[in-house]
């Protein structure tokens, strides 16, 4: 699955991977183009607040090559949450932990 | 009927207004200090006793001398230059690498990053990372200043953002094993706590206490100090132009003003900005940034998933509440917060208060009562209307 946010600016591209990814089962990789810059900080931290898993993140995409290629797996939060709790109670660290300042840690690219 | 005015609140005080005791004294000093006080009649003799007055009073606050002490009249961006240049350029045989962490100031960063593009050969920028509270990872910091051919390293006491205090103490430690120089950035933290105890050059902004915007940098005398370039005249040849004396002396009223109500202030401020983060830790899907003890008293900032920082930062305005964001798309900047980005948070939906000083804002707890009536509807309001609710 593609979402394409090229040209649109935060929170717009967060926004529309969320509503993408909402009813996906576990375990699915989606892709998100966006060319706002903040989204890079703010995928790998929604993926965090949500459980999914930022896999990669590469460059140099769309027609003046300013977009990123980001893509994620979707994570065991995704389908109807923890017990009784609701999307926004869903604070729970992701598997894929960042290290912190540096580039996200990626898992290798699995194809 | 008129409708009632909303009250005004800045929660923006970064920086804030003038004590109101500085202004007074900055309009007697343009009266009578406003000679060049290096002259030889009598407007310059009483300038030049205004001048040693402040810097007097400045460097007794921070526990130095009055010589260790120089005034930079391009604020706290310039005494963080003439301090990276002046503890580098002596050891400019060892190497020019700078260490920083991921959050330092942009005075810091972005100068560094400017030499290490344009001279990879020798200037180099190490940043180090943090941890998601805003401390840096002081293993990372240790590899870093142990690195071959570090000539400083920088470190803030505390982030201007979020609020975390670094751990200055151990990375100060590190540092003076591997011989290289620490700079502390004290720019938006000298005086609303105390001074570092640790440091080999430490500056700091006349603006944080309610002064006008002056550089103050502090170089001991054991400190291997010497700035590149054409020797300078000016504030014992660190500063690239004179001070205006009425600045310096409007600075050190407000640091007399500020020290004395110090104490008092910050632990009504750290109560006041811990009920912002109960109240947006309450809210779903806001994330408070920082330390929650380790934290500068009068500095909070939370992130508001699916909201973008223009709206919250209008509607907010509208009900009469002054707030800073780090997100994109806010006025100030089209690229989002590296200090959010480094701690792994939302760098959207960002809402960042600095507190005045009560001397200034008498009704501070007012505006954040209403701050926190407010939020919740802003929040989901912007949510909705993006069709984000529920996401």
């Amino acid at each position: 699955m593609e979402v394409d946010a090229l040209g649109t600016r935060c929170p717009v591209p967060i926004i529309r991977v969320a509503r993408a990814v909402r009813d996906l089962p576990p375990g699915i990789v989606v892709v998100l183009l966006a060319s706002d810059p903040a989204t890079g900080p703010d995928v790998a931290a929604w993926c965090r607040m949500r459980g999914h898993t930022l896999l990669d993140a590469d460059p140099g995409v769309g027609e003046d090559g300013a977009g990123t290629r980001y893509r994620l797996r979707t994570g065991c939060l995704n389908e109807g949450g923890l017990d009784g709790v609701g999307p926004g109670q869903r604070h729970v660290e992701a598997e894929g932990k960042l290290r912190r300042g540096q580039e996200p840690d990626y898992e290798p690219t699995a194809n | 009927m008129p409708p009632t005015p909303t009250p005004s609140a800045n929660l923006d005080a970064a920086p804030g207004q003038l004590h109101p005791l500085a202004k007074q004294t900055l309009l007697a000093a343009i009266e009578a200090g406003w000679a060049d006080p290096r002259r030889l009649y009598r407007e310059a003799r009483t300038a030049r006793a205004f001048l040693d007055q402040a810097r007097e009073v400045l460097a007794s606050g921070l526990g130095t001398r009055p010589e260790e002490l120089s005034f930079h009249a391009g604020g706290a961006s310039a005494a963080i230059g003439a301090a990276l240049d002046g503890l580098a350029w002596p050891r400019r045989r060892t190497g020019e690498a700078v260490v920083a962490s991921a959050v330092e100031h942009s005075s810091v960063l972005i100068p560094s990053r400017y030499a290490a593009a344009h001279a990879p050969e020798s200037a180099r920028l190490i940043e180090v990372g943090v941890e998601r509270d805003g401390r840096v990872d002081l293993a990372q910091w240790s590899d870093a200043v142990a690195t071959g051919g570090v000539a400083v390293a920088a470190l803030q006491q505390a982030n201007g953002e979020v609020g975390t205090i670094q751990p200055l103490h151990e990375a100060y430690a590190a540092c003076a094993r591997s011989g290289v120089p620490l700079l502390v950035d004290a720019q938006v933290s000298l005086g609303r706590v105390g001074a570092p105890a640790a440091y080999d050059a430490l500056v700091g902004d006349a603006a944080t206490v309610g002064g006008p915007p002056l550089g103050l940098l502090v170089t001991p005398a054991r400190t291997r100090f010497a700035r590149s370039g054409a020797p300078r005249e000016a504030e014992f040849g660190r500063a690239d132009s004179p001070v205006w004396v009425p600045l310096a002396l409007a600075a050190a009223e407000a640091w007399q003003q500020s020290a004395a109500a110090r104490v008092a202030d910050a632990a009504e401020a750290a109560a006041l900005t811990a009920r912002i983060r109960e109240a947006a830790a309450a809210i779903p899907d806001v994330e408070v940034a920082g330390h929650p003890d380790d934290r500068l008293p009068h500095i909070v900032t939370f992130s508001a998933l699916y909201v973008d920082g223009e709206t919250i930062v209008g509607e907010l305005d509208r009900l009469g509440l002054s707030v800073a964001s780090g997100s994109a798309c806010t006025a100030s900047t089209l690229e989002p917060s590296h200090v959010l980005a480094a701690m792994g948070l939302l760098t959207h939906g960002n809402v960042r208060i600095t507190l005045p000083w009560a001397a200034m804002a008498p009704d501070r707890a007012a505006a954040i009562d209403r701050l926190i009536e407010a939020l919740p509807g802003v929040i989901a309001a912007a949510r909705a209307r993006l069709g984000a609710d529920g996401l």
